[in-house]
């Protein structure tokens, strides 16, 4: 057995992949040496097959790795013979107990890959139970090197959980940074301002919206990390609203109706309006307080509302000349404004809002305004 | 050999508290017995507020804990004595930091340890986060002697690992938090989304998507997302696997897919293709989906208070306002007013005048784009 220091190096060498996927070339090479192995690798299946990913290894050439994921994984002769039985996360199996080594020795496998890439015997450890996918360390060795013996079988015994367990890490780490990043980009659909503010009231996240605004400088802004109004007094008020918020949330969660303030533009443009809202809180444990946190809603004045009149149409089941005329009535346009900006009389408008209204079951124009309003088409085309 | 066993036992067990915090107090557990201590903490010392709080521990009367963070904090004479040996990653022993006539004088000693019969400590430092100190920290009774030089070689390999998972688990729970929060905005818009993957495999759902995907129209069978009404599954999974391909006009928002409901208006789903990917394993990558789900029979929330404060309603103008807001007809909203449809028009026309636009359609345009959270549900 390795002496304990060397193993715990590896083990914590086996961590830092777990925790940032670039340090899998590192670990896989500490294993490597510590095992005597040619080439080690991490390989990767998913049900039906379609093919075999290598995720990472050490001591093979890129031309190995790729020839063997185009072509020689279909000629492996251990991958093929593996029964799901043997599929067991954390166990260790010789190549040998799967496949005799007069067979390798007489392989295509061996006569047109193992040879030159140095993967005449192998040992794997499992990583994943049998599933819609399989995961499994591999560690080979040349022709002319001995075989593996049961001292580095048991050294891949130790190994082979922490393997396991440093993927299961990573796994979990990738999908919470893919949810969040998924919220994040629903976020940016939105045709409003969103502001998320962490517990101290710092902006954490500005979807696409609330970034147009900021940039503009007209009402609202950034600064130090700071919700900054036009003036001194509008950047209190916006504060102190933010700072209940906050306070609410951090006592007991949700309750009360948000904060509404407006926020005067110095270009004259009419007031931003502002929703300070209760957003959520999360106990983060091991001796964190509370986290809380608040969001900001600010309209955005210039926003087309809806701005993909064919989704307005795909609705609605209306003609490309309804959809237009739809959505100008949604953005507040008169039957006048409507003719002048479409080139059609009044009667003609008058006679498509009419349809417009029959086929989205409105009886009046405000009815069908909510209704828009109220569905997708609220969204913006791409964050 | 056996010693090794019980700390690669213990590596695994601490990383397995950093996915799931429930584990923390068995990975106490474990350590308690490696040292062969009793009482075993997880200490987080806030230096900037200079408060200490004792995140974990096992072996200890919880009344104990309670005494040492309201009088003993600044009275810790092992802390007190020893800071300037704290550095993370360092190991040390109660013996270490001060003298044995210091301590046997010190109040913490006479009026605290001795009374829940500690003598000896053995502390890990731990930097769980920036800004803070942190303490994996194992006590002995006088009778079981120092803490020798062996154990602290042990806690010195373990320490590395122990360092690694709290950051795993802060990393994690940050993440999750900075999730929530995002999707609570979304709900807070009255927005229903669902992620999938190609495959309409849910990977985040917001709380007005979960309420949707009951099973009653739309649901999830086997972690992927499905409709109830014959036919329409295989659809909507089409609908999913094509905006997964990016195969649709990059102009469009995406596909619209109407689910119908045994009671009540059809739902409305846009399937639309998100711009980030979601890992499936380490290193390969699915696109994700975005499902935005309307319910138009979703009442409005009550706002009434909003549309007052912003637009200098009357309470009984600006329920009427919401009620057109929500989609409901001048006649039906003066119904549920209490109120004739030509009250509730005159009462109209001081809306719109207030909120300078002259028809109705405008003024609920206005509201709904002014005051998004309207949609919302709060």
């Amino acid at each position: 057995m390795t002496p304990t220091t060397s193993l715990n190096d590896l083990i914590l060498a086996i961590y830092r992949a777990g925790e940032d996927s670039s340090a899998w070339p590192a670990a896989l090479t500490a294993i490597r040496e510590a095992s005597g192995a040619s080439g080690v690798a991490i390989v990767h299946q998913e049900f039906p097959i379609t093919g075999r990913n290598v995720n990472a290894y050490s001591g093979f050439s890129d031309e190995a790795i790729q020839a063997y994921e185009a072509y020689y994984y279909q000629l492996d002769p251990w991958g093929g013979s593996l029964k799901p039985a043997d599929w067991r996360p954390g166990r260790v199996i010789d190549g040998r107990e799967v496949v005799s080594a007069s067979t390798v020795g007489r392989s295509e496998w061996l006569a047109d890959f193992g040879q030159r890439h140095g993967c005449a015997k192998a040992v794997f450890g499992i990583l994943e139970p049998f599933g819609a996918r399989v995961a499994a360390l591999t560690v080979n060795r040349r022709a002319s090197q001995s075989d593996f013996d049961e001292v580095e079988r048991g050294l891949l015994r130790v190994l082979t959980p922490h393997l396991r367990q440093a993927f299961r890490i990573h796994r979990r780490i990738a999908n919470a940074e893919g949810r969040y990043a998924q919220s994040c980009a629903a976020l940016d659909r939105l045709p409003v301002g969103v502001i998320l503010l962490n517990e101290a009231g710092r902006p954490l996240f500005l979807n696409d919206a609330a970034e147009r605004l900021v940039k503009r400088r007209d009402g609202l802004t950034v600064e130090q990390e700071r919700l900054v109004g036009a003036s001194p007094v509008e950047t209190r008020a916006l504060g102190e609203a933010v700072k209940a918020v906050l306070q609410l949330v951090a006592q007991e969660g949700s309750g009360d109706a948000p904060t509404t303030l407006e926020l005067p533009r110095p270009s004259g443009g009419a007031p931003l309006r502002v929703v300070v809202a209760p957003c959520a809180s999360l106990e983060a444990g091991l001796g964190r307080e509370v986290n809380a946190s608040a969001a900001v809603f600010v309209s955005d004045p210039d926003a087309a509302v809806p701005d993909d009149v064919s989704l307005v149409a795909q609705l609605f089941h209306l003609t490309p000349t309804e959809a237009l005329v739809a959505a100008r009535l949604v953005n507040g346009d008169t039957v006048q404004e409507m003719a002048h900006a479409l080139a059609l009389s009044t009667n003609t408008v008058r006679w498509h809002l009419k349809h417009v209204l029959q086929k989205a079951d409105a009886r009046t124009q405000a009815q069908f305004v909510s209704r828009v309003l109220r569905s997708p088409a609220w969204l913006r085309r791409r964050g | 050999m056996a010693d090794d066993q019980q700390l690669l036992s213990l590596i695994d067990l601490v990383y397995e508290a950093a996915l799931d915090p429930e584990r923390w107090p068995q990975f106490l557990d474990g350590f308690a017995r490696m040292v062969r201590g009793t009482a075993t903490v997880v200490t987080v010392d806030d230096l900037a507020r200079r408060q200490a709080s004792i995140a974990l521990a096992v072996q200890v009367d919880p009344a104990a804990i309670g005494t040492y963070e309201t009088e003993f904090v600044d009275k810790n004479v092992w802390q007190n004595e020893g800071r300037h040996l704290f550095t993370p990653g360092v190991v040390v022993t109660g013996e270490m930091t001060c003298s044995r006539e210091t301590f046997l004088r010190s109040e913490y000693y006479n009026e605290f340890l001795r009374r829940i019969g500690i003598f000896h400590g053995l502390g890990a430092v731990l930097a769980p986060e920036p800004g803070s100190l942190g303490f994996l920290a194992s006590f002995r009774p006088a009778a079981e002697g120092e803490f020798d030089a062996d154990t602290l070689q042990q806690v010195t390999r373990l320490l590395p690992h122990v360092q690694r998972a709290l950051q795993l688990h802060r990393r994690a729970g940050h993440l999750e938090w900075k999730t929530a929060a995002t999707l609570a905005s979304v709900d807070g818009l009255g927005v229903a989304f669902v992620a999938v993957d190609a495959s309409g495999q849910v990977l985040v759902a917001n709380r007005l998507a979960e309420r949707l995907l009951d099973g009653h129209a739309l649901g999830v069978t086997q972690g992927r997302i499905r409709a109830t009404a014959p036919g329409l599954t295989a659809r909507l999974r089409q609908a999913i696997a094509s905006a997964a391909s990016r195969d649709l006009d990059t102009r469009s928002a995406g596909a619209v897919v109407s689910v119908p409901r045994p009671d009540g208006s059809p739902l409305t789903v846009l399937v639309s293709p998100l711009p980030v990917d979601h890992a499936i394993d380490r290193f390969g990558l699915t696109p994700a989906v975005a499902l935005f789900v309307t319910d138009p029979d979703a009442a409005a929330p009550d706002a009434v208070a909003w549309l007052q404060a912003a637009y200098q309603l009357t309470v009984t103008e600006s329920r009427l306002l919401m009620q057109l807001v929500g989609g409901q007809s001048l006649q039906h909203a003066a119904e549920r007013c209490g109120m004739s449809t030509n009250t509730a028009r005159w009462h109209m026309k001081h809306v719109t005048s207030k909120m300078g636009v002259s028809r109705q359609a405008q003024a609920v345009a206005l509201a709904l784009r002014q005051l998004p959270a309207l949609r919302g549900a709060w």
